[in-house]
């Protein structure tokens, strides 16, 4: 009888469901919290993205900075030391290239004119007489100048002289290929 | 949108629409306040709990598991924790406050359903703890399934029984001294 009554006062409480007296101004408070947070949240989110974007300018400006300074250090390290500032190879062919020059200067058989010599097929056979390495040196010379450049050397099987200085060999016949070759 | 499923308008929600979060608002806040109210007994603060809910709601949604439980589950979970956490607050006021939130719910509980047999049940809960409150409300007048209530609560099944018998019991004698069932 007890259980009874029980599950009637129970079934009863089931049926009376509490009732919302202002549902609707309730929904309406929890979308505009919602809405209040997203904005917030928002402008957090925009405060975030441009704090990310200022620290990395920064490590950026660090960067460049330290790089900067770097070449800087190196720029002025070359200049007390000239022949680091060169490439090496390069550096090397042009004193090669000038050494070949200044031993063409020397010698008696070739006609300096200007900042190189003349050479011809009457002067190599002096040279030749004269300094045989510096003969054999030139007559490789000639060959280089014959692949590189045919109409120079056609010049020189005709008889008439070309010019030769160390901008030309470096530049116009490639020499610092050879040399490195 | 109206006519759409929990699950759809779920994943609407996930992906910021609340449009789709107003309807399941609209859908889901009566039932929540019903299951809220029957364990706080103060129309202010029961309120306050729900809408409250729904906003922790919609700051999770993203993290809301779908293959774990209902989305009406979660809700319920969220809105019965934070039911237990205000009872528990409650526990520790002074005791002048609690006399004033006893009145308060007796006036706002007799203006809500204005019948003595819910009033006398209140006074039979008033003495259980907050998860024997929340396993009562859930189970014996919700009527919820013990997987339900396990996940809301965090109980096992086991737990759930063993609280559910003690709260049977103490409402049963309160009603019968109150009701002289």
């Amino acid at each position: 009888m007890e259980a009874d009554n029980y599950k009637k006062i129970i079934e009863q409480l089931r049926q009376q469901k509490p009732q919302l007296e202002n549902g609707q101004k309730l929904k309406h408070e929890v979308m505009n919290r919602i809405r209040t947070q997203k904005s917030v949240s928002n402008i957090a989110y925009l405060i975030r993205v441009a704090a990310s974007i200022l620290i990395l300018l920064s490590l950026g400006a660090y960067a460049w900075m330290e790089i900067y300074t770097w070449e800087n250090r190196l720029a002025i390290e070359q200049r007390v030391s000239p022949n680091e500032l060169q490439n090496n190879v390069d550096w090397q062919c042009r004193q090669t290239v000038n050494e070949i020059v200044a031993s063409l200067f020397e010698t008696n058989a070739l006609v300096r004119q200007n900042d190189g010599v003349l050479i011809n097929k009457s002067n190599m056979k002096l040279l030749e007489v004269e300094n045989a390495e510096l003969f054999a040196r030139v007559s490789d010379m000639l060959e280089r100048i014959k692949l590189i450049s045919p109409n120079d050397f056609q010049t020189y099987q005709s008889g008439e002289d070309i010019h030769l200085n160390a901008w030309q060999l470096r530049r116009e016949y490639g020499f610092c290929e050879w040399i490195t070759k | 949108m109206e006519s759409l499923s929990d699950e759809i308008l779920v994943e609407k929600s996930r992906a910021g629409n609340q449009q789709a979060f107003a309807v399941l608002l609209e859908r889901h806040t009566d039932y929540c306040y019903s299951i809220v109210y029957r364990m706080i007994n103060v129309k202010a603060e029961a309120e306050d709990i729900v809408q409250d809910a729904f906003v922790t709601v919609w700051q999770k949604i993203r993290s809301f598991d779908s293959q774990k439980a209902k989305f009406t589950t979660w809700l319920y979970s969220i809105a019965t924790r934070m039911a237990i956490d205000a009872l528990r607050k409650r526990k520790n006021q002074v005791d002048v406050h609690s006399v004033a939130i006893i009145s308060e719910d007796h006036n706002g509980f007799t203006q809500l359903c204005n019948n003595e047999l819910e009033e006398s049940v209140r006074q039979a809960t008033s003495s259980l703890t907050e998860l024997q409150k929340a396993v009562f409300v859930l189970r014996e007048i919700e009527e919820m399934e013990v997987v339900e209530v396990s996940y809301i609560t965090g109980l096992s099944a086991k737990q759930i029984k063993d609280n559910l018998y003690v709260a049977r019991k103490q409402v049963r004698e309160r009603l019968k001294k109150t009701l002289s069932l």
